[in-house]
């Protein structure tokens, strides 16, 4: 299982206020508050358009509260905005998109716990 | 004689029989009155809901990080419009602020957001000027990272009483606001039966000894069934009916009960067409507070008010409400409902209200476009009465400034080219100014006129328009696209400007530059980013019309696209709101989000009734989007809307005009990564505007807002990983060299870039003899 990379230190202040939108979004998902979790990855998006992270929980939100289509529009997004050498996060994006779309699922590493 | 005597206990017994009967008539038709009475009281009291209550639109809410300029966002008039209170320099409670030079203290409310309940506490916003550096929370003494503040509400849905209420039971309302109401408007209010014969001596009394009505005797149960149940007109009937009905709610009915229907039922105020009924509205509107908040001196002061509101407004008439609350305060002293501390305490209390006269949006057209997305689920009557909360996604900022630009904007533009207006038209020049967050379609803002009193016509969601050259970028987005074009296009790919015929339904055809002029052999990006119709005609061509049909019809545009040459110039009719959407695709990377006004329904008790979901899609390739974007912020700084900088709008923008046949649309469409705007104005009936081209009349508009409502944080748009920047001569395309130094950034998909330098290829601005094409559409 590939190590996910350390938080990386984000020293926008828009970045951090949707990163903190992020964590409370990922604490409701953990806490099984689908709903919640949903309207915080939107707030996340909301406060920072191109926090490419909250895309990808919102993501795995809609995929995990059964709508895989919903799904898929934002983890476009979100590939799109990950940065380009940011390989743990692209390959996170590739898995849920595998799992989305029906595909083998090879590798399943903690997203939840690592982020930034 | 005898015979009288005789005949007279007859008669006797014939009257008392008479009178009996009479009485016991009475008396059954008294009782069938009063039964049909307490039918009505109780058809009206019993039901479970007492009072229609408005529906609620609420906007979205207001993030607040470190960076934001709070005289940017306004958010002193935010507080404001939110019934927060200037307390100078302390924060006691929620619903308090206070500016220092430093600082800005917000005592945050209480707020229910759908499945979220939060708890408001006093928040620090400490400050580079007006710049916020860091936000604290005062109470646990730590750092946050951003903050919120609550919606704000935009409209409320009323029944055709419009009256305004929040309802509130007796457990939530201060005992020294019900000690106050029961000792100044009915002191016997627990020794009466729903009639008191002593007030109404004693109030005789006093109006014989004033000469005049200075006391009524009514009980606050015959208030109750006066604002209740009755009409408000004065008659005989109507006080025997209220006594009659006061015995019967007494009858049925507790002391609390009949208590809690009088606090949450008294008129207390206007509030524009609307009235302030019941004490918890009333403490809200006067005080900015939740009514178990109140203070002594403010339950005093709206026990006051209940005999006249408008006399004793605070916002009006402070001073008398002032003398009118300290009477009352002097009345509990007396009654031992206050010790002589807490009266002192009360008497010396500043009266502080929310601030009044600030600008309000109201954004009426968008809250007809809700209403029409809750239609299908949600009747009128139900909105009406059912005390619901719509969230929407409104940026009440962003409304504030639509609303003003519209306005500001629209009369500079009268009164700058009154002769290029048609005079004496009977309607004024009209407009829609609408603007979306690409990254998950909400609806931010929504102006569909400027004047809604004068004209309800929603021409951002109900106009079909043809949208002239702002349908230009879905035309170059076809080219860039090698899956959607017949032939391989850049923006450094050279075109001839120079006019062509083709046959077009049987008759031929022949684009038109807008200043008239031929342009010889110009690079594409040269070609979208002066809008020139012939080049852009004969890309459409190039590419395939059926293609940029169907790039159209992908973005979101539904209009009747037929695959003919004319289609390149936007020869064909969408909404506003359409044109909007299908751009967004650009700032958001080729993914199409569906415009959304409504995000929840949920009921006063805060159950969700309905959610909307945000539905995002990908339907276009990154790279050509992001290609189209390049040029497109190339318009905003070489081309068409170069007005805009000149206008002082600074930072990552890009944009399209858009003018159509004989200037009867001016339209402007542009946008930063974060917010779309676009701008159309023109006549209602399609009247000409001689030379008022989307830049000269859309443009200015859609600068004025965007400059005001561009949050913080310079970012550009996302480039795909296989789109690069290569230098570039700006006139022949090719690649840049010392001796083309006119040159520019272009993005190209891999694989696509320029081979050539600039000094090798030659183009003559001299035109080629005139083709002539042989297709016909």
């Amino acid at each position: 299982m590939k190590k996910p990379p350390e938080k990386r230190e984000v020293n926008i202040p828009k970045r951090k206020a949707s990163a903190q939108l992020v964590e409370k979004g990922i604490a409701a998902m953990n806490a099984e508050n689908l709903e919640k979790a949903e309207r915080y990855f939107h707030e996340a998006i909301n406060v920072d358009t191109t926090n490419g992270i909250a895309y990808f929980y919102l993501a795995k939100v809609l995929f995990e509260n059964d709508r895989p289509d919903e799904a898929l529009g934002f983890l476009d997004k979100a590939q799109s905005l990950v940065e380009e050498d940011d390989d743990y996060w692209h390959e996170q994006i590739e898995l849920l998109q595998n799992k989305i779309t029906g595909k083998t699922i090879s590798d399943e590493s903690g997203a939840d716990e690592h982020y930034y | 004689m005898r015979r009288r005597y005789q005949q007279q206990p007859k008669r006797k017994r014939k009257w008392v029989k008479r009178f009996l009967l009479l009485i016991l008539c009475g008396g059954v038709g008294l009782f069938l009155y009063s039964k049909y009475l307490a039918y009505q009281i109780e058809e009206k009291f019993d039901r479970a809901r007492k009072w229609n209550l408005p529906s609620r639109v609420f906007s979205d809410a207001e993030y607040l990080y470190p960076g934001i300029d709070i005289n940017t966002r306004k958010l002193l008039e935010k507080l404001d419009r939110l019934g927060y209170r200037n307390t100078g320099s302390r924060i006691e409670g929620p619903g308090d602020y206070a500016k220092a030079r430093q600082h800005l203290d917000i005592y945050l409310h209480d707020f229910d957001y759908p499945g979220d309940r939060f708890r408001g506490f006093p928040l620090r916003i400490e400050l580079d000027r007006t710049v916020i550096v860091k936000l604290l929370h005062r109470e646990e003494k730590k750092e946050l990272e951003l903050a919120r503040l609550e919606p704000e509400v935009v409209a409320s849905i009323f029944d055709e009483r419009m009256e305004d209420r929040t309802v509130v039971t007796l457990e939530e309302v201060p005992p020294s606001l019900l000690e106050a109401i029961i000792l100044i408007e009915d002191e016997r209010f627990f020794k009466h039966h729903g009639i008191d014969p002593v007030g109404i001596a004693r109030a005789l009394v006093a109006n014989i000894k004033a000469v005049g009505i200075v006391q009524g005797g009514s009980t606050l149960t015959q208030q109750l069934i006066k604002n209740f149940f009755l009409h408000p007109r004065k008659s005989f009937l109507r006080k025997i009916n209220e006594q009659l009905m006061a015995l019967e709610l007494e009858r049925h009915h507790s002391k609390s009960e009949i208590l809690q229907a009088y606090i949450n039922e008294i008129y207390l105020g206007q509030r524009g067409a609307s009235s302030v009924s019941g004490v918890a509205e009333a403490a809200k509107y006067y005080f900015g507070k939740n009514v178990k908040q109140l203070t002594v001196a403010e339950s005093a002061y709206l026990a006051g008010m209940i005999q006249s509101p408008g006399r004793y407004s605070p916002f009006t008439n402070l001073e008398k409400g002032i003398s009118r609350r300290n009477q009352i305060l002097m009345k509990m002293l007396k009654a031992e409902l206050l010790s002589e501390k807490e009266y002192h305490m009360a008497i010396n209390e500043v009266v502080v209200s929310p601030k009044q006269k600030m600008k309000r949006a109201t954004a009426p057209f968008f809250i007809d476009f809700v209403k029409q997305e809750l239609a299908a689920n949600f009747s009128e009557e139900l909105l009406e009465s059912e005390g619901l909360r719509i969230f929407t996604t409104l940026d009440m900022h962003a409304q504030v400034v639509a609303e003003e630009v519209i306005d500001t904007e629209l009369k500079k533009l009268e009164t700058a080219y009154a002769s290029l207006l048609p005079k004496n038209h009977p309607d004024p020049l009209e407009t829609c100014l609408i603007s979306i967050q690409p990254s998950n379609g909400y609806i931010r803002t929504m102006v569909g006129g400027r004047d809604y009193e004068r004209s309800q016509f929603n021409r951002c969601a109900q106009a079909h328009r043809q949208p002239g050259s702002t349908f230009k970028p879905f035309v170059y987005l076809t080219a860039f696209d090698q899956e959607r074009s017949q032939v391989p296009v850049t923006p450094s790919t050279l075109i001839e400007d120079r006019s062509f015929t083709v046959e077009a339904g049987g008759e031929p055809w022949s684009p038109r530059n807008y200043d008239e002029e031929e342009h010889g052999t110009i690079t594409v990006r040269t070609a979208l980013e002066n809008s020139y119709n012939i080049a852009t005609a004969k890309l459409a061509i190039q590419t395939g019309l059926e293609n940029v049909v169907q790039t159209a019809r992908e973005a979101g545009i539904h209009g009747n696209l037929l695959a003919v040459p004319s289609l390149a110039l936007g020869a064909f009719e969408v909404t506003p709101l359409e044109l909007a959407s299908a751009y967004t695709l650009f700032p958001n990377s080729g993914i199409r989000a569906e415009p959304i006004s409504l995000l929840h329904v949920v009921t006063k008790e805060g159950e969700v009734l309905e959610r909307r979901r945000v539905k995002m899609q990908r339907r276009f390739d990154p790279r050509p989007v992001y290609v189209t974007t390049h040029v497109l912020r190339g318009v905003m700084d070489r081309g068409t809307g170069v007005g805009a900088r000149a206008l002082g709008l600074s930072g990552v923008v890009a944009g399209k005009t858009g003018t159509t046949s004989d200037y009867r649309d001016a339209w402007f469409v542009g946008f930063t990564p974060d917010l779309l705007a676009l701008t159309w104005v023109g006549f209602d009936d399609n009247a000409e505007m001689k030379k008022m081209s989307g830049a000269r009349a859309a443009l200015p508009m859609w600068t004025a807002f965007m400059k005001k409502v561009i949050r913080p944080g310079s970012q550009d748009f996302t480039r795909p990983n296989d789109v690069v920047l290569i230098k570039v001569d700006h006139d022949t395309g090719g690649l840049a060299t010392s001796r083309c130094p006119d040159y520019l950034y272009e993005a190209f998909i891999e694989g696509t870039e320029p081979t050539e330098s600039c000094n090798d290829i030659d183009i003559s601005h001299e035109l080629p003899p005139k083709e002539s094409q042989n297709e016909s559409y």
